[in-house]
């Protein structure tokens, strides 16, 4: 007997829920091998040590922990997809995507270092909690003007705080310490900074977000935070051009950038030396160790990578931040690794159509910045691994190591559903008056 | 499990892991189309969606038809170029010359751009502070002229109703809708075709609310419009040349009177005066319509001071 065709609707949710099972299955699968791999590694460590004559071997339990995570990651995944979405008003590609993402950060950190895939685990609910704040904000904020007076003093002066109270880190002056825990407000004030370009733009307030930029600017120079600087530059020279579709001042705005950049090349020493190590890291084995087990760990891994549990991603250095998409690829493999970076192109895709369809200029900016300033870090991050441009600091949105990164990208993603769930109320409501129209009294 | 198993099972896995990417990969691609798509399908259904209104052209330049409509998105900019989200190519105009922001419950706000100013309801704009573009409002850019009609959506207040040009009834209403006892449907009857108004097709779409405030034809009429008989007053239409008939044999009816009339044609015996213009008349002369005299238009008095009412606009309140 044939079954009956289903009808669209019902083929449409089919469709949606596709997304989230096979996430749920595919991590499912991750962190049961995971559960498996540690558990015989214990079992073999236990194994040579009785081979030993150690009396001190002690028969290795089952980790039961490691299995439970087998089901508690896929339910945190069917929480942070299927019930958030009905609790928050947020776009469901959006989520899904950004879920997934999340999902593959803690995964890979926690076969690498459980303790930072634990803590990565913590940073994202907070971070979930952020992005709900982001999502209120931009649906209950009508006028911006006086929270603009209020965030943009706020806004600099946390980014001047390194400067005073920062520690030295690879180089670069942005983190601050404050109870045992660090943060980089470079990384938080990319929220205020889109709230702040977009208010400015759109009404046409030209000496105040250039006023903001140029400070915020100078202020990561003296930080010597590069990555961050570019980025901020990028993302406000983008949303320049978006807002005023004039591309004459762009072009001098890029040509301004690179006229910088090349000052930066000859007055910073580290600059000169990271452009060279872009062009041959192999000229200098100490200086271009980053780089180098980068490449060979992608290369090791081949289309379909090592396999989980396998391979070495510990010799890579800083393989739970800056050289995440490295391990991601030795893992996994190439195409995978092509895989996530097709994630990142959906998001854009996704945020542009929302910046096109939000009913204000406010809107349609705030939703085009944070698209762009995802998009653009996700492109330097993974272009400085590949070897595709001179590795900078910046970190891969949702899947590094790092509570100020994660908060800041969840904030970010917060913005971009705030607008995206505008659009659609606004349709509704629209759809409704059409449909309605003549019933309506004048 | 050694570790040799263990390698097999992780060495299949990553071929499943590959599989499920690119199976979720290629459903949120669907998902991001669908999503897109929803919008387009609404857009093509409800082709209002994203806008607050129209304008409505009065006077083109040449480069609009009168009656043409112009959709308002929300916010944007108004002049020549292309990139602005009312276009607008006409003379005078700047590339970029009106901002212009949807302000729900009080209007368009709307400013001009530098040194460009328009006019707004009989009022020159030209500050930087701006003023509300309201239901109903006349603009003038450069050399184009237009009004402004919102939908029903908008919550927009209507233009003052202190103006020289009373409202007219509503030409659509249905029986008895103010329950005065009197068939609106007969006196709209009276009125011409709503096509030959320039809101033709605006005015039927419900989603639109009635344009009640509908100023003369600038420079195509300039003849105020025509009183009608109970003092409500409408557009004039479009004037006809009125091609004047040709006389054939019929002399003018003074000469009828006079006498050498009587010697040219002299009166029968039998023919009475009555019966000869009976004659006349059946003859199958064609017959001269002289126009009808247009009343002079004459704007109402103000009780107090006997001078006419100038058209006011109302003021946004602080």
């Amino acid at each position: 007997m044939k079954k009956k065709t289903r009808s669209q609707a019902s083929r449409a949710k089919a469709m949606s829920n596709i997304p989230v099972r096979v996430m749920m299955l595919m991590f499912f699968i991750a962190f049961f091998l995971i559960a498996l791999k540690k558990q015989i590694n214990a079992q073999e460590a236990y194994d040579a040590l009785k081979a030993a004559g150690d009396p001190s071997a002690v028969k290795p339990a089952l980790d039961l922990f490691s299995f439970a995570l087998c089901l508690i990651v896929p339910i945190m995944i069917f929480i942070g997809t299927v019930v958030l979405g009905k609790l928050l008003p947020t776009d469901p590609v959006l989520l899904s995507l950004t879920n997934f993402l999340c999902a593959l950060g803690v995964f890979v950190l926690y076969s690498t270092a459980p303790d930072k895939g634990l803590r990565q685990c913590m940073y994202y609910g907070i971070g979930i909690g952020v992005m709900a704040l982001c999502i209120y904000l931009v649906r209950i904020v009508k006028h911006w003007r006086t929270l603009s007076f209020i965030v943009f003093p706020i806004a600099l002066l946390l980014l001047a705080t390194p400067l005073v109270l920062g520690t030295e880190q690879n180089g670069a002056k942005n983190w601050i310490y404050i109870g045992g825990t660090s943060l980089q407000p470079s990384e938080l004030v990319k929220i205020p900074l889109l709230i702040l370009l977009a208010y400015y733009m759109s009404r046409r307030k030209f000496f105040s977000w250039m006023l903001f930029c140029l400070i915020a600017l100078a202020v990561l120079m003296l930080q010597k935070d590069l990555g961050t600087a570019l980025l901020y530059y990028i993302t406000a020279l983008l949303l320049y051009y978006a807002s005023t579709g004039n591309l004459p001042v762009s072009l001098v705005g890029l040509g301004g950038g690179a006229g910088a950049a090349y000052l930066g090349y000859t007055m910073f020493a580290h600059v000169k030396k990271r452009v060279a190590l872009w062009l041959n890291p192999w000229s200098d084995y100490d200086a271009g160790y980053q780089i180098i087990h980068s490449l060979v760990a992608i290369a090791s891994g081949g289309l379909f990578g090592m396999g989980v549990g396998l391979g070495s991603p510990k010799s890579i250095p800083i393989y739970y931040t800056d050289f995440i998409f490295a391990v991601i690829c030795e893992q996994f493999g190439m195409l995978f690794g092509f895989g996530v970076i097709l994630v990142y192109v959906f998001i854009m895709l996704r945020g542009v159509s929302a910046a096109m369809d939000a009913r204000n200029q406010f809107d349609s900016l705030l939703a085009m910045g944070a698209t762009i300033i995802l998009s653009v870090q996700a492109f330097i991050i993974i272009g400085g691994v590949i070897k595709l441009i001179p590795l900078t600091g910046v970190t891969m949105p949702f899947v590094s190591y790092g509570g100020t990164s994660m908060l800041a990208s969840m904030g970010i993603m917060g913005l971009l559903q705030g607008v995206a769930s505008k659009n659609k109320d606004a349709l509704i409501r629209e759809e409704s008056y059409v449909s309605s129209a003549g019933e309506v009294s004048l | 499990m050694t570790s040799e198993l263990y390698s097999v099972l992780a060495y299949g896995a990553r071929y499943v892991f590959v599989a499920l990417l690119a199976l979720f990969l290629i459903s949120s691609w669907f998902n991001l189309r669908r999503e897109n798509s929803a919008t387009k399908r609404a857009r093509k259904t409800a082709p209002h969606v994203g806008t607050v209104g129209q304008l409505v052209v009065l006077e083109g330049a040449g480069v609009f038809a009168r009656g043409d409509l112009i959709p308002i998105p929300p916010e944007g900019f108004i002049g020549a170029a292309r990139i602005c989200d009312v276009c607008v190519p006409l003379p005078d105009v700047k590339a970029k010359h009106i901002f212009y922001r949807f302000e729900e419950g009080s209007g368009l706000w709307c400013r001009p751009i530098g040194r460009n100013s328009f006019e707004l309801d009989d009022e020159i704009i030209v500050d930087r502070k701006g003023s509300y573009i309201l239901h109903g409002s006349i603009i003038k850019i450069g050399a184009g002229l237009f009004q402004a009609a919102f939908l029903k959506s908008a919550d927009v207040p209507d233009v003052a109703a202190a103006s020289p040009f009373r409202p007219l009834p509503d030409v659509y209403a249905s029986a008895d809708d103010d329950d005065d006892g009197e068939d609106e449907t007969a006196v709209a009857a009276q009125y011409p075709s709503p096509d030959i108004y320039p809101y033709g097709r605006l005015s039927q779409d419900e989603s639109y609310r009635t344009l009640t405030h509908i100023p003369p034809l600038y420079g195509v009429n300039t003849e105020p419009p025509f009183m009608q008989g109970d003092g409500a007053y409408n557009y004039a239409p479009i004037p006809q040349p009125m091609q004047p008939q040709p006389y054939e044999n019929v002399p003018p009816v003074s000469q009828m009177y006079s006498d050498d009339y009587s010697e040219e044609y002299p009166q029968e015996d039998d023919e009475t005066e009555a019966e000869i213009f009976a004659t006349w008349n059946d003859s199958g002369a064609p017959q001269y319509t002289r126009p009808q005299p247009k009343p002079i238009y004459v704007p109402p008095q103000d009780e107090e001071t006997d001078e006419a009412q100038p058209l006011r606009r109302r003021r946004r309140q602080e």
